[in-house]
């Protein structure tokens, strides 16, 4: 009995006392920094990338809705989405940008890297602004506050504008503090490479958008707007363009576009383009004015058929079903798109406005995007199927975020509901935005250093021909609205890439007018006029307003006093 | 002997303790059973003190006691004897055995031996003649039925793949629920380290693969948590003891003792019967180059058609092929002459024997095994040495080491939805459903130009089976030592002190491979390769004291008490590369772009370290030979969460009462030779994986490149919210049973009923990514398991030559979720979220949920459902196929109602005969193999026409009866295969009957081998899996439902192409030196 009190006095306190303090230090994390370890560059090239995902998803969302890409989840508006549609976009955004630009704004303040504090609050200005577009009223205020507050409250829409307005003039005073370190510049500015005026004159026009979408129910707008254009630091070249730029590399990491990854990975194509806006791009001059074609159609979409030999009830139903009654004849439906089978457009291959059928196997028929912006294939009329990889540009495409083209667009807007003419009437405007958009596209192969087969390059007199032609019915136009239309018409062709923009506008202005009716029934329900709150939202905090029924009532942002049947 | 010395120099430098040296007269005494054999470890004891000593091996010993005392020799399996000294200085003490359940000993927790009777507590136990020589290298598929309440199931029928345990039943949603090993007393990892998730296939090993069954003396399962309760939350799925053959202290050999066996078997693949009347196509159009074989009529003479490589992209690379109209349109024995006979060969020596103070073994076993599917292959050496020494000093030394090296290999096993994969090669995938008229093993695999894959279908996108077998693979190398060393101290018989230090490291080299040229648009076309090395090491120690004594005349004690501490580290590194360079070459310098996460994303390069500090008391206080009350508990200190929920007490109380030897009346009962009846409460808790309770950002150097290509490194804030409150899961288990002889010895029975309940689940709240975050662990929810466990013998024949007994186990479980709050909603545990398994208030733990058909329900102008005769029925679509919700629910339980195991022996004097059939009743399965065998149209409906048509049974939209005609083509491709095909109509009952196992061996006579060196020699002929029948499967899939395609998790139930099982069988023989 004696030794086993020895041992036990010698042994037991022995592995205690060493063991027990092995137990604190095994409860941090050894396979990640500690949270001390927070960077701004890094925290801001998460925000960065992060960016990147919460356009492409909004945009995709925005882009259907508006007749761009087309709408195939649903045959009505209150199925077309469900709540856990929008899930990634929310999560993106709140823990994506918005933390992480939260996060690091007191290190920057700090360390005296404000021209990364700058950036990082354009982001979230951006992203909150964007987040009340789609959803109303969300959390701001009570946003990003972990354990503190697990149930945010949601705050006004215009509150959030507000703020998103105040965060972009703390910016401009951030970008330009002369404090700032200059030793420790952006690491990795994946937008302008560090040159703080651009982001300046993005900070701008940024101011330029929020101002121009709230004008229906802000009374002071004009005065706003019109300052903006008179101090004109505004996104007016096209080396001012506000854009996301992807790379070609395939894996580790996987840089390309992602509508290059959907569509160029040898299997055919992927996602379908709407019928409508391929009709707007390639036929609707053409069947309208003869024989004028958009100097753009062949960087905008690929095509892998030259003709529709293959289409029948397996591979495109809506061949075997007629056209709707309810369409307007100025609406395409189903893939003659120009109604006739001579007309250039042959082989443009989409879907119709809530084509929601089964999809067929035309995977090798479909048209694809092009190589602007998501870096595919110049259509050169050679109609090879899509089946290998790395096939075009390899992805090389961009986000147009923002582009000179938009904002002389957004001023024409401004010229013809506003008045406000500082930089020009709405016809010199909206020549300026075409010209802007037909050269951004034109140029974006050298832009990226790839090559296109020259013969199929439309020349100057091409483009000459076109703009003339958009003018002559510009001045043909009985009215202001009639104007407006061909001022959002070619806002909208100009968007290729964008669609968060072409769904503010439909509401906004109710422009383009006359986009393609849902396809299966004439009384598909209100137009969505705000997204489904995110089921992660409604679900998860206690604090969330009662989802909303979009589709079946209109449920407006604070922007929108249009009325309830504005769009269809 | 030089290893003695060493060893007492270890024990030495560990225990500078002087040693009492002896006075007063010195008795010496042998002790041995009646046929002379000497009793292995006796105790002799003065009676009324504390003095005793134990007889050695050789049933020597030696007491210092003066005239007139009682000396109390006992020993375990015998009798105890008292006998009074006169004044002799020697003894030769004879032992009666005793060999019957009332002194049977067993295993139990710290590898403490008790006799069965006093355990208030169920514990299972197979001896090495039901484990060796068995066709299975995996123990946990050799131990498949052979204990009550042991659930096994493999991932698949490939050689070497990973293996599911659960004992009694699966308490958790989301914690592990495989149960602790315990080799020769010390932990031992048997983790499946998987670098993948079930999607990309299951072909990890687990790594009890690296234990020989043909090297074990014995496994004892110790179920509930009462009897596990000393290993803490480590025990709470029970614990699987194991003793080799090189740490038993094996029975007393005069000589050393060379034992040799060698077994061949071969394997064979259960294979649908495929039709051989129509071919590839659809609506009986001929087409070769289909998926699917809903073509034409295959006719005698076959037709000729254009060959499958006569296409355009094939023109260079196959001009042979560009024209030719000779290929014949028929059935080819395609897939059958795919896979191959399998091919078994294991050796094991085993080399025994002792000295007067020792004991030692070593073995040595060599398995390969080659599997039904070509490229799969197990490569097996296992090397050990063990022994026990016994100091003069009253020091007992023993250990054991053991060395193993284990390599599996396999052509990768992707997920397949009948259609390719979208995870990278499937194998099965690829070549179950190959069409009739498809002659997979004719037609060149790769295309001489580069490479590349090549087959029949026109984009190419169905990559070659033979083409995976050569160009892609998975791998798994695997080096382990493990061992123990342990030292006792007996201070006298009465007391005991014990130090136990055990070592388990093993280092596991994963490769997962492709060649580039695998099919377009899927994941790997450009190659790819995988690398990574983890090392596991389990540091050990265990020190308990034994303290054993008669309070009075009617009660005895038995405590133990002692500490525990076990650390467990983790560490990986590794590399995924993808772009090959050159073809053929796997080598990550031929890799275009390099990254250190899966190819599924997770993450190679971590670590993870786990502390656990436990300190226990056992106490067994024993009434006369009748009465038996455990008490105790264990208290842990673990390393997983913070220092507030850190410490836990697992108290244990168990009683056990023998009414046969408490009730005199009963004694010498021959209806009811023994009975005993028990009842046990214990707790457990399961703790969570590490590093949950605290924030750590996440790096990565390369998420995106800048357009001058340079890296962009970020931090990321993890969007898990850490959550420093959490505490371990809570398990309390009550069980009871009954445990007898009758009639004669003729009958045993061992029952055993319980319930466990398992509070405060570790799982996962989401939260509104508003906050930040989207997700963060919390506890809610509780699991409860209700179960019988019956085993039941019956000796039919017992005679001077012939013996023929049955062994019947039955086995029954339910399981229900409750208690988890609204706001966490349903738990997936596993597989997709549209298809999987999942927890549900009310409903079976793991319940499968899934996309199901509509059905109809009248409602009025308001929306108020109305009673229709067409309520309920299957809604057919407008095209007459059955129409998908678009919610999903729930479509099967795959719990089984029961399991029933028969184990039948019929032994005629040297020759036995054994069978081990199996019966599971009930459970459900979503079974993708026969779903789609059938939905394109290669087995069944052989002899039908396939021109007429079907009308579905179901209502259209409006409830009126369906009378939508359908091709017999579209009516099952489009309900099996087709894309949006509810994945109810894949679910089928599971119930199944098989002959697991069937032995005859023959033992030669004694008197035959008494003028030659061998000592025993028998041989045996042998079979695993030999047949089974599930009969609610569509017939001729012939679909074995033990198959599970989630790897080794907590699901259950779901099948996305496993691979075909296997039967096994062979022949045996084993010599003794």
């Amino acid at each position: 009995m004696k030794y086993s009190k020895i041992l036990f006095i010698i042994l037991l306190p022995g592995i205690f006392s060493s063991c027990s303090k092995r137990l604190d230090s095994l409860l941090n994390n050894p396979n990640g920094p500690a949270p001390s370890a927070g960077d701004v560059d890094a925290f801001l090239n998460q925000a960065q990338i992060s960016f990147s995902g919460f356009y492409t998803g909004v945009s995709d969302v925005g882009g259907a809705l508006s007749r761009q890409q087309a709408l195939v989840s649903g045959f009505l508006y209150e199925n077309a989405f469900s709540p856990q549609s929008f899930d990634a976009i929310w999560t993106t955004g709140y823990t994506g940008v918005i933390k992480h630009v939260d996060a690091l704004i007191p290190l920057a303040e700090a360390q005296q890297k404000f021209q990364q504090e700058g950036i990082a609050k354009l982001l979230k200005a951006y992203t909150i602004a964007t987040l009340v577009d789609n959803f109303g009223d969300i959390p701001h205020s009570e946003a990003d506050l972990g354990l503190d507050n697990i149930n945010p409250k949601a705050d006004a829409g215009q509150n959030i504008y507000d703020a998103a307005l105040a965060l972009i003039d703390e910016a401009v005073a951030n970008l330009h503090n002369p404090d700032q370190n200059t030793s420790t510049l952006p690491k990795a500015d994946l937008f302008y490479n560090g040159d703080i005026a651009k982001w300046t004159t993005f900070a701008n026009t940024l101011k330029l958008k929020l101002y121009m979408q709230e004008r229906l129910v802000y009374p002071d707008a004009k005065a706003k707007i019109t300052a903006l254009e008179t101090e004109n630091d505004l996104i007016n070249s096209s080396d001012q363009d506000f854009q996301f730029s992807y790379g070609k590399n395939e894996s580790a990491p996987d840089t390309r576009h992602l509508h290059y990854r959907n569509n160029y990975l040898g299997g055919g194509g992927g996602d379908y383009i709407s019928n409508q806006f391929m009709y707007m791009v390639t036929a609707k001059q053409n069947s309208t004015t003869g024989s004028i074609l958009d100097p753009r159609r062949r960087y905008y979409f690929y095509r892998q058929v030259g003709d529709y030999g293959d289409a029948n009830q397996t591979t495109a139903q809506c061949v075997t079903h007629g056209r709707p009654s309810w369409y307007l004849p100025d609406m395409p439906y189903c893939l003659n798109i120009s109604g006739s089978e001579t007309a250039v457009d042959f082989g443009y291959w989409g879907r119709d406005h809530g084509d929601a059928t089964g999809v067929g196997p035309d995977n090798y028929d479909r048209t694809l995007w092009g190589l602007y912006p998501a870096g595919g294939k110049f259509d050169e009329s050679s109609f090879d199927a899509i089946d290998a990889t790395g096939l075009g540009a390899g992805g090389k495409g961009i986000d147009p975020i923002w582009l000179s083209s938009f904002t002389y667009f957004l001023e024409a807007e401004a010229a013809l509901t506003l008045d406000v003419t500082e930089n020009g009437d709405a016809k010199t405007l909206l020549e300026q935005g075409i010209r802007a958009s037909i050269s951004k596209v034109l140029g974006f192969p050298a832009q990226i250093g790839y090559s296109v087969n020259p013969v199929y390059v439309p020349d100057q007199t091409a483009v000459d021909t076109y703009v003339a032609t958009v003018l002559d019915s510009y001045d043909n136009a009985a009215n202001d609205d009639e104007r407006l239309n061909i001022v959002m018409q070619e806002y909208f062709i100009a968007l290729w890439g964008n669609g968060i923009e072409p769904y503010n506008n439909l509401r906004r202005t109710g422009k383009p007018g006359n986009l393609q009716y849902m396809v299966t029934t004439p009384d598909p329900g209100f137009f969505i006029r705000s997204l489904f709150y995110p089921s992660v939202y409604v679900n998860a905090n206690a604090n969330a307003p009662a989802q909303k029924t979009p589709g079946l009532s209109v449920q407006k942002v604070f922007w929108d006093n249009n009325p309830d049947d504005f769009i269809k | 002997m030089h290893m003695r010395q060493v060893l007492s120099l270890f024990l030495g430098l560990l225990f500078s303790i002087a040693m009492v040296a002896a006075q007063s007269r010195t008795i010496t005494g042998k002790v041995t059973e009646k046929n002379g054999q000497p009793v292995d470890g006796a105790s002799v004891q003065i009676k009324g003190s504390k003095t005793g000593t134990a007889a050695d091996a050789q049933g020597n010993f030696k007491i210092t006691a003066k005239t007139g005392d009682v000396l109390v020799i006992s020993a375990v399996n015998f009798g105890s004897k008292e006998v009074k000294l006169g004044t002799e200085s020697t003894l030769n003490i004879t032992l009666e055995v005793q060999l019957n359940a009332m002194t049977e000993i067993v295993v139990t927790a710290l590898g403490i031996k008790r006799e069965k009777k006093a355990l208030g507590y169920a514990v299972s136990t197979v001896n090495e003649d039901l484990l060796e020589l068995r066709p299975e290298g995996d123990l946990a598929r050799v131990l498949n039925g052979k204990v009550p309440g042991l659930n096994i199931l493999g991932s698949s029928g490939l050689s070497g793949s990973g293996t599911n345990i659960v004992v009694r039943a699966i308490s958790t949603v989301t914690g592990s629920s495989q149960p602790l090993f315990i080799v020769d007393g010390v932990p031992f990892n048997g983790s499946t380290n998987t670098q993948s998730d079930f999607r990309q296939g299951n072909q990890t090993s687990s790594r009890f693969l690296d234990l020989d069954p043909n090297n074990i003396t014995s496994v004892s399962v110790l179920k509930g948590l009462s009897a596990t309760v000393l290993y803490g939350e480590a025990g709470r799925n029970g614990v699987i003891l194991i003793t080799t053959k090189n740490a038993s202290s094996s029975p007393v050999r005069k000589k050393t003792e060379v034992t040799v066996a060698q077994s061949f078997f071969t394997s064979t693949a259960f294979l649908p019967d495929y039709q051989n009347n129509y071919g590839g196509g659809f609506e009986q159009a001929q087409g070769v180059v289909f998926y699917s074989n809903w073509g034409a009529k295959i006719t005698n003479p076959p037709s000729k058609v254009t060959h499958p490589y006569d296409k355009a992209i094939y023109a260079l690379a196959f001009p042979q092929f560009q024209g030719d109209t000779t290929y014949e349109y028929k059935a080819y024995p395609s897939v059958k002459n795919f896979f191959q006979n399998g091919l078994v060969s294991n050796t094991s020596v085993n080399v025994g024997g002792s000295t007067a103070n020792a004991s030692y073994n070593a073995s040595y076993s060599y398995l390969d095994d080659k599997g039904v599917l070509p490229g799969n292959h197990v490569l097996r050496n296992t090397f050990g040495m063990g022994g026990t020494v016994k100091l003069t000093n009253n020091f007992t030394l023993s250990g054991s080491f053991n060395f193993t090296n284990n390599g599996v290999k396999s052509p990768p096993t992707a997920t397949s939805f009948g259609s390719g994969s979208a995870n990278g090669p499937a194998i099965f995938g690829d070549v179950m459903y190959t069409p009739r008229t498809i002659d997979l093993n004719n037609l060149p695999y790769q295309n001489p130009l580069d490479g590349s894959s090549a087959y029949y279908r026109n984009n190419n996108s169905i990559q070659n089976p033979w083409w995976t077998v050569h160009h892609s693979f998975t791998e798994d190398n695997v080096n382990r030592v493990f061992g123990n060393l342990q030292m006792k101290y007996s201070f006298t018989p009465k007391i005991s002190l014990l130090y136990r230090v055990g070592y388990d490291n093993y280092s596991e080299y994963q490769k997962y491979a492709q060649d580039k040229g695998g099919i377009p648009g899927a994941p790997f076309q450009t190659g790819i390769f995988r690398s990574s090395n983890g090392i596991n090491t389990i540091w050990d120690h265990t020190i308990f004291g034994n303290y054993n004594t008669n309070l009075n005349k009617n009660w005895s004690l038995n405590l133990d008490i002692g500490v525990n501490s076990k650390e467990t580290k983790y560490s990986q590194t590794g590399l995924t590369s993808t772009s090959q360079v050159v073809f053929g070459l796997i080598d990550h310098s031929n890799f275009d772009t390099h990254d250190s996460k899966s190819e599924g994303g997770y993450d190679l390069d971590y670590i993870t370290n786990e502390l656990s500090l436990g300190a226990y008391i056992q106490s067994q206080f024993g009434y006369r030979d009748y009465l038996y009350f455990n008490l105790g508990g264990r208290n842990s200190w673990v390393s997983t969460v913070e220092k507030k929920y850190r410490s836990i007490f697992y108290p244990s109380g168990s009683i056990a009462f023998i009414p046969t030897s408490a009730i005199e009346s009963l004694r010498g009962n021959t209806m009811i030779n023994y009975l005993k009846i028990r009842a046990g409460y214990a707790t457990s808790a399961d703790f969570p994986s590490p590093y949950n309770t605290r924030a750590a950002l996440s790096v990565n150097t390369r998420a995106f490149l800048t357009t001058d290509f340079a890296p962009v490194n970020t931090l990321s804030i993890s969007d898990r919210l850490p959550n420093p409150n959490i505490k371990p899961e809570l398990l309390k288990e009550v069980e009871a049973g009954i445990e007898g002889t009758f009639f004669n010895k003729r009958v045993n029975l061992d029952l055993t009923l319980y319930r466990r309940v398992s509070k405060d689940q570790l799982l996962d709240k989401q939260l509104d990514p508003a906050t930040g975050y989207t997700v963060q662990t919390v506890n809610a929810g509780n699991v409860t398991n209700r179960g019988i466990e019956l085993s039941l013998g019956y000796t039919i024949i017992q005679n001077k030559d012939w013996r023929w007994h049955i062994d019947g186990i039955y086995n029954i479980n339910k399981s229900k979720v409750s208690d988890i709050p609204a706001a966490l909603g349903q738990v997936n545990i596993a597989g997709f979220s549209n298809l999987g398994t999942f927890a549900i208030n009310g409903q079976p733990l793991g319940i499968i949920q899934g996309t199901r058909v509509s059905t109809f329900q009248k409602k009025d102008g308001s929306g108020n459902s109305i009673a229709d005769p067409a309520n309920g029925q299957r809604i057919v679509n407008t095209i007459g196929d059955y129409s998908t919700a678009s919610e999903i629910g729930i479509i099967g339980d795959p719990n089984p109602l029961y399991k029933v195991t028969a184990i039948n022996s019929v032994s005629y004097k040297g020759i036995s005969f054994n069978m081990q059939w199996e019966y599971t009743q009930g459970g459900a399965m979503y079974a993708n193999t026969p779903s789609v065998l059938i939905g394109r149209g290669v087995v069944g409906n052989g002899n039908v026409d396939r021109n007429l048509f079907l009308v579905l049974p179901g209502v259209l939209e409006d409830g009126s009866p369906n009378n939508i005609q359908t091709t017999m083509t579209d009516a099952y491709f489009d309900n099996t295969v087709a894309g949006g095909s509810a994945s109810e109509l894949a679910v089928f009952d599971a119930t199944v009957v098989r002959l697991r196992e069937a032995s005859l061996s023959y033992q030669l006579p004694d008197q035959l081998l008494k003028k030659t060196p061998f000592g025993a020699i028998s041989i045996s002929v042998s079979g695993q899996n030999l047949w089974y029948y599930a009969p609610n499967f569509p017939k001729d899939t012939n679909f074995d439902p033990e198959a599970n395609g989630l790897g080794v998790s907590n699901g259950r139930g779901l099948e996305f192409f496993s691979g075909p099982s296997t039967r096994r069988i062979g022949a045996s023989l084993k010599i003794t030196f």
